[in-house]
C-alpha cells in the first residue's frame, strides 16, 4: 500500500486526555488507532470496499464531482476491558465493543 | 497462548462475562480464556491501609505494550476516581494477581507527603 | 401615524425555524439517479436501465450520539481530533 493511501495509523491516548478519567479506572490509557489516506481510484480487493464505494467512486470521477469520493474509515474494530465505578459507587468490569480501529477501508 | 488461571474476587457483580464453571468459589480463581491475563484492583486509603477491591480475567488488552509482565505492577498514576486511591494492575502467569507493588511516577500535585503537617485523625 | 418596524421579521417562518431544527450540512443520505449509461455499463447491463445509490455527505456532528449509530472509536476520534491532535483526521 503506497504511504499517502488509505491505512492504519497508531496513536495512544489516556482517559485522562479523554476527560473520562473521573469514572474509568483502568486502563490508564489505550491505543485507539485511527484510518488516515487517500481512497485509490481502483479500490482493489485488499480494501474490503462494498459495491455502493466502488459505484460512487465512478459517480464522482465520471458523472458528477458533488457526489464526494469514498472516505477512508475503519473496516473492524477490536474492544477494550474497563473497570468503571457507576454513579451509585459500584465499580463494574466491562468490555467496551468498537474502541480499536483494527483495519481499514474505502467506502 | 495457554488458558491463564487468576485470583478471583467480585463481590458485586455477577454479569462478569465468565461462566460459572470456570470460576472456583472455594479457591478464590478463575480459569480465563485463552489470550486472556489476569487484574487486580485495590483500594490504598491515606493512611496506607490496603483494601482488596476486584480481581480476574482482563480479556481485551487496550494497548499491546500492557499485561505482559509476569508480577502485577502498577505503573500508571492512579485515575482521579476516588481521589486516586484505587491501585490498578495486570499480568500474564497464573495467580499473578494475587498481590500488587507499585512502581508509577509521582503525582506532581502529590508534593507534600501524606503525612505532611495535616495529619488525618479518625474523627475527622 | 407610521409604524416602526424595529426589527425585519423572518420572510418565511419555516425557513427561519429549520436552522434550529436540523443544522445546516450535517451528514445526511442524499438521493442521486445513476443511469448505467452515464458509466457506459449499458453495454453489459441490460437492465435496469439505472437506480439510485444514494450516498452519504455532510459534516460529522461533534458529538456522534446515536442518531447516527456511530462506534465509541468515532467520538474517541472526534475528540482527538479537537483537543489533542489536528492531524488525526475528523472522522469523515
Amino acid at each position: 500500500i503506497k504511504k499517502r493511501e488509505c491505512s492504519l495509523h497508531p496513536f495512544r491516548v489516556s482517559f485522562q486526555q479523554l476527560g473520562w478519567d473521573h469514572w474509568i479506572i483502568a486502563p490508564h490509557s489505550y491505543q485507539p488507532q485511527y484510518c488516515k489516506g487517500n481512497c485509490p481510484r481502483i479500490l482493489h480487493f485488499g480494501y474490503h470496499s462494498p459495491n455502493h464505494a466502488i459505484i460512487q467512486n465512478f459517480i464522482n470521477e465520471l458523472v458528477d464531482k458533488s457526489v464526494p469520493p469514498p472516505s477512508c474509515v475503519p473496516y473492524e474494530y477490536s474492544p477494550i476491558s474497563i473497570l468503571m465505578m457507576e454513579q451509585n459507587g459500584t465499580i463494574l468490569y466491562k468490555v467496551y465493543e468498537d474502541m480499536i480501529a483494527k483495519s481499514c477501508t474505502c467506502r | 497462548s495457554e488458558e491463564t488461571t487468576c485470583a478471583f474476587r467480585d463481590p458485586y457483580q455477577n454479569d462478569h462475562g465468565i461462566s460459572e464453571s470456570r470460576i472456583s468459589q472455594e479457591n478464590g480463581t478463575v480459569l480465563c480464556m485463552k489470550g486472556s491475563t489476569c487484574y487486580g484492583l485495590w483500594e490504598k486509603t491515606r493512611e496506607g491501609e490496603i483494601h482488596l477491591v476486584k480481581q480476574g480475567c482482563w480479556s481485551h488488552i487496550g494497548d499491546p505494550h500492557d499485561c505482559h509482565s509476569e508480577e502485577c505492577i502498577v505503573t500508571t498514576t492512579p485515575s482521579l476516581v476516588q481521589n486516586g486511591t484505587y491501585r490498578f494492575c495486570c499480568c500474564s502467569t497464573d495467580l499473578c494477581n494475587v498481590n500488587f507493588t507499585e512502581n508509577f511516577p509521582p503525582d506532581p500535585t502529590d508534593a507534600m507527603p501524606f503525612n505532611s503537617s495535616h495529619t488525618f485523625h479518625r474523627d475527622e | 401615524g407610521k409604524v416602526e418596524h424595529t426589527s425585519v421579521p423572518p420572510y418565511n417562518l419555516s425557513h427561519f425555524y429549520q436552522q434550529f431544527l436540523f443544522p445546516q450540512n450535517e451528514c445526511e443520505l442524499q438521493n442521486f439517479w445513476l443511469k448505467f449509461s452515464q458509466l457506459k455499463w449499458d453495454r453489459w447491463i441490460i437492465a435496469p436501465h439505472g437506480y439510485n445509490p444514494h450516498y452519504c455527505k455532510g459534516k460529522c456532528p461533534r458529538v456522534v450520539g446515536h442518531r447516527y449509530g456511530s462506534p465509541v472509536h468515532t467520538m474517541v476520534q472526534n475528540i482527538i481530533y479537537e483537543k489533542l491532535d489536528s492531524s488525526v483526521p475528523r472522522p469523515p
